[in-house]
């Protein structure tokens, strides 16, 4: 058990084939840890009786009934509450980035996504997945099929990210597609401005989601650690600056940290579960995030 | 040898105003100057080598760019600046810079050092067991001793005047040493112009480029000062020394002390002693110069070495009191009054001197005009019984001995035999009668003219006048009034306010004796007409405003005129009780000046005129130190001149002149009483005083003991200019870790 947390380390992880094999070693690793089995809160349950029709499937006849009244009747059960989990996965140029000898804030989220996909399907959920930049790149419907994390997988793996950004937009677009309610499980930098994503979010929760913003940061974008003079290029085409880092880090974090606050402020405003990841920290603190929302919601 | 920029010096200084022309030893090193661009080269190779990264989160990096672009700017030119002036002040301090207003002596270089004592009489001064002077001349000697092999030193004594003690530079700081201990105390003032003059002149002996001139001060203000009208002498002294392009420095010797006692003065109330004249009254004025009470100053007077009184006196701070004592004297020739109060840190005020002649009798010749055997017919009748009253009479002598010559015998007389020559009413004189007068004035002796009805106006005027040039004080204008009628009226005298000694025992006086001078009245007079420079002083006038009495200096003698007649001819004064006092005083006035200048002030010389018969007579003068110096008397027109000026010590000389002619004359010098008041200038007040010099100021003389050198050092830059570099490394340090790491 123990070798398996290890991949809870972004960069142990990364250096394991397939992304699928990340997911299983992520959950297991993460589920190991917990010393409690997440699916015991998930055992089906006796409700009451009713009287046998033609067409019900007789395995479900409870027969000490029938030896003691002659009368064929059905054990009928708590219906199983089916959830369903929306990944929804930005994949713009500005989640390309990486510090030096780091993950890249894609391959990240990518992870989280993939191994909460697997945790949902393996609790017998279904979850479905969306990729963006400027707009919906891919979308995947929900489904509870063990077949069906392949093809998550392999949409996630194969998006590359080019373009920038337009994460209200996005929302709009998909909380208009998300027929049923259920959880919706962000996965983004989001590098726009603060009240469109807002706006798209209370779209998203106007439609009685519960939504989960995973807020993914390199630790170079918090931290600012460079001294030496610096060209900086911009992604998703925004530019070329030519500055000493040195001088302007107060300044930058103070940026940062108003960016991080608004959008915080935001999330709780609307009642959306904000986690902020950093991608140099162990993916565990994603599937707990995920975990306390989704039991949340279960009750 | 230092590099001058002289382009830089003398074209754009001049336009930067009060700021110091600047200089270079090592100006080469300025070449250096060129690294002050390392920094800048450097801050623009940094912008061109970077790093590139592409970066996703840019709007937050626009943004910060965006509101704090100036303020890093700012940081940079400021961090920019600083590293440029590191390498500029390190490359300056390379190069030595020296301001020009304190230029240093540069080792390696040899020195032409003038050290000018300060030996006025303050310098006296002694708190403790060293005076100032002890102190100044110690340090002179440490200077001296300190000084680089291959120094020349000169000296000079600040006095009145200044003495060039080692004019030629002398390279050997043994005999230069020697001769600063050898200096005496003088008792003088200061020449503050003439000081500077020396100083000059010792600079010009030497032609050594690096000049250094070390004054050795008290700073007393009475020293420091120029005086009216002699700014301007100050100013080219200053300028012709500045010019030589020497350091300047003043050595202060420290604070002087508060308690000073002095006599400032030391007077007689008669102007010729005799010795069967009244005592004269001397008076003694005594000053407190401290600033707390001196009770029972004990003040003597002492007579040829004998204690005659004694009196006492308080003294409130600042007071001044004049102190009487009447003595006489039995025996006439040459008198020593010494007045002497007690000992105080500075002793050398504390007595005062007069050398006085007491005359048996004085000797007056009256050249009678007008001779006539009947009695008061004569022009001079009753001039000779008012003088000499006594005559033919059994009371004691006269104070004044009275003889009678026509005017015939004026030029067979030695007129060396007489104190005071009078002519009344002579018709006129002869061009040698004149010379012989000359020579007579030249002497010292006295000459009192009196008009008359026989005198020939424009002989007297061409040839005792001559155009204000003769001994005559004024020109012999025409008659005014009748003398045969006297019905047509007289004038009176204007006592002038009775300002004039001849007339001043009036003042205040009974109106009936006043009027004994007031009721006089005079039917006729030549109006007399000074020339408008004429030092001549109207002793008496006329209520017309025409002066009656004038009265000048001629030659080393006096010489009065009077505008009336001696006798009653012309008017009735003869008649009156005024008549033989003011006679009396008129001749005594006139004999003073055969008697004057026996007491001179120090630094003054000692001049005296003999018979021209005593042409290259041997004399000795024993000084107040007791030292014995050999003259000659020396031809000097109808004269033979005693001249002695080594009078830089207050008291007696004794003056021994001959053989031929054997004669022991008693001199006096005196100290300036400004010198008694200690009151000291600052560095700013010596700004002020002498405009335009540039010196350094030093106040801590005990230190400059232990390091003479550092007087030498000042005026050098680069110590200054190293400590800045490391402020501002310290500064740069901080401000790269506040604008770098502190973000």
């Amino acid at each position: 058990m123990d070798d398996y947390q290890k991949y809870l380390n972004p960069l142990t992880l990364a250096s394991l084939q397939g992304l699928d094999l990340q997911a299983r070693a992520v959950v297991e690793g993460y589920v190991s840890g917990m010393h409690k089995s997440p699916y015991q809160g998930f055992s089906v349950e006796f409700a009451e009786h009713r009287e046998y029709v033609p067409g019900d499937d007789v395995k479900h006849v409870d027969w000490k009934v029938w030896s003691k009244t002659d009368k064929l009747y059905l054990k009928q059960y708590e219906e199983e509450t089916n959830l369903l989990t929306y990944l929804l996965l930005d994949t713009s140029e500005s989640m390309s980035y990486a510090a030096d000898g780091n993950v890249s804030k894609l391959q990240y989220a990518q992870f989280v996504a993939a191994s909460l996909a697997y945790m949902v399907i393996q609790q017998q959920d279904s979850v479905g997945l969306a990729t963006f930049d400027e707009q919906v790149v891919r979308y995947l419907k929900p489904s509870g099929q063990p077949s069906h994390l392949k093809e998550l997988i392999h949409i996630m793996d194969t998006t590359p990210g080019r373009r920038k950004s337009d994460v209200g937009m996005v929302f709009h677009d998909l909380a208009e597609r998300f027929k049923k309610r259920g959880i919706v499980v962000i996965l983004s930098d989001f590098f726009d401005d603060v009240p469109r994503i807002i706006t798209g979010l209370r779209h998203l929760r106007h439609r009685r989601h519960e939504v989960i913003a995973f807020h993914i940061m390199d630790p170079d974008e918090l931290d600012f650690p460079f001294r030496d003079p610096t060209l900086f290029k911009g992604l998703e085409g925004l530019g070329e600056i030519l500055t000493e880092p040195h001088a302007l880090r107060r300044a930058y974090k103070g940026e940062v940290d108003a960016f991080i606050d608004e959008l915080r402020r935001g999330c709780q405003m609307i009642d959306i579960d904000y986690v902020p990841l950093r991608t140099d920290r162990p993916l565990d603190e994603a599937l707990s995030g995920y975990l306390a929302s989704r039991s949340a919601r279960v009750r | 040898m230092p590099f001058d920029l002289g382009i830089l010096a003398n074209e754009v200084l001049p336009l930067l105003g009060p700021l110091y022309a600047l200089g270079f030893v090592n100006g080469a090193m300025l070449a250096g100057l060129a690294a002050a661009s390392i920094p800048i080269i450097l801050h623009l190779l940094n912008r061109r080598k970077f790093r590139e990264r592409s970066w996703a989160a840019m709007r937050f990096l626009m943004a910060a760019i965006r509101k704090n672009q100036k303020r890093i700017r700012l940081e940079q030119l400021l961090l920019l600046a600083i590293r440029t002036m590191i390498l500029v002040l390190i490359v300056c301090a390379m190069a030595r810079p020296i301001l020009d207003k304190y230029r240093p002596i540069l080792p390696g270089q040899r020195t032409h050092r003038v050290i000018v004592l300060d030996g006025s009489l303050s310098m006296g001064y002694a708190a403790a067991d060293q005076s100032r002077l002890d102190q100044a001349k110690a340090l002179a000697q440490r200077l001296v001793k300190e000084s680089r092999s291959g120094d020349s030193h000169s000296v000079v004594l600040m006095g009145s005047p200044p003495r060039i003690v080692v004019g030629g530079p002398s390279a050997n700081p043994t005999e230069v040493s020697k001769e600063i201990g050898e200096i005496a105390q003088t008792h003088e003032a200061v020449d503050l112009i003439a000081t500077f003059e020396a100083v000059e002149r010792a600079l010009a002996a030497s032609e050594v480029r690096q000049k250094e001139v070390v004054f050795l001060t008290d700073m007393q203000s009475a020293s420091w000062r120029v005086k009216p009208g002699g700014e301007d002498g100050l100013k080219r002294a200053v300028a012709k020394l500045e010019a030589r392009a020497a350091t300047s420095s003043v050595i202060d010797l420290g604070a002087l002390g508060g308690n000073n006692r002095a006599i400032t003065d030391l007077s007689l109330d008669a102007p010729v002693v005799t010795v069967g004249g009244p005592p004269p009254i001397v008076t003694a004025t005594v000053k407190n110069f401290g600033r707390s009470q001196a009770p029972g100053v004990p003040v003597q007077l002492i007579v040829d070495g004998n204690l005659v009184e004694k009196q006492f006196a308080d003294l409130a701070p600042g007071e001044e009191r004049a102190i009487s004592f009447a003595t006489g004297f039995s025996a006439a020739g040459d008198h020593l009054i010494e007045v002497m109060i007690d000992d105080d840190p500075l002793k050398i005020d504390n007595h005062r001197w007069l050398a006085l002649p007491v005359r048996d009798r004085l000797r007056v010749l009256l050249i009678d005009g007008d001779r006539k055997p009947e009695a008061f017919e004569a022009e001079t009748d009753y001039l000779a019984q008012a003088l000499d009253p006594v005559e033919d009479s059994s009371a004691s002598p006269s104070a004044i001995k009275v003889e009678v010559a026509s005017e015939s015998q004026l030029r067979g007389r030695d007129l060396s035999a007489y104190d005071v020559v009078v002519l009344a009413n002579v018709a006129q004189l002869t061009a040698e009668e004149s010379g012989l007068l000359d020579a007579f004035l030249n002497l010292g002796g006295g000459l009192v003219v009196f008009t008359g009805d026989r005198v020939v106006q424009e002989n007297y005027n061409r040839v005792l006048f001559r155009d204000g040039k003769g001994p005559l004080p004024a020109r012999i204008g025409p008659t005014l009034g009748n003398a045969t009628d006297t019905s047509q009226g007289s004038f009176r005298f204007d006592p002038l306010e009775f300002r004039h000694p001849i007339i001043r025992a009036y003042q205040g006086a009974a109106p009936d004796v006043v009027s004994g001078l007031t009721g006089v009245k005079t039917w006729m007079y030549h109006k007399l007409e000074p020339s408008k420079d004429s030092s001549a002083i109207t002793a008496l006038a006329f209520e017309t405003g025409d002066p009656a009495v004038l009265e000048m200096p001629h030659g080393r003698g006096n010489v009065t005129l009077v505008a009336t007649s001696a006798d009653a001819a012309w008017g009735n004064w003869p008649l009156h009780p005024s008549y033989p006092p003011v006679m009396e005083q008129m001749i005594m006035r006139a004999a003073a000046g055969k008697l004057a200048e026996r007491n001179v002030p120090v630094g003054q010389p000692l001049d005296q005129a003999f018979a021209v018969s005593a042409d290259g007579a041997p004399v000795s003068v024993v000084t107040p130190a007791s030292r014995t110096v050999a003259r000659k008397l020396t031809a000097d027109g109808d004269v033979s001149r005693f001249h002695f000026d080594e009078t830089e010590t207050s008291g007696a000389y004794r003056v021994k002149v001959g053989p031929p002619v054997t004669q022991e004359v008693l001199f006096s010098a005196n100290f300036d009483p400004a010198e008694s008041a200690l009151d000291k200038l600052t560095e700013k007040d010596l700004t002020a005083v002498v405009p335009n010099w540039n010196f350094r100021y030093f106040d801590d003389w005990s230190k400059l003991m232990e390091a003479p050198a550092s007087i030498s050092k000042q005026g050098e830059a680069h110590r200054p200019l190293l400590w800045a570099v490391l402020v501002l490394l310290f500064v740069e340090t901080v401000l790269a870790w506040v604008f770098g790491h502190h973000r």
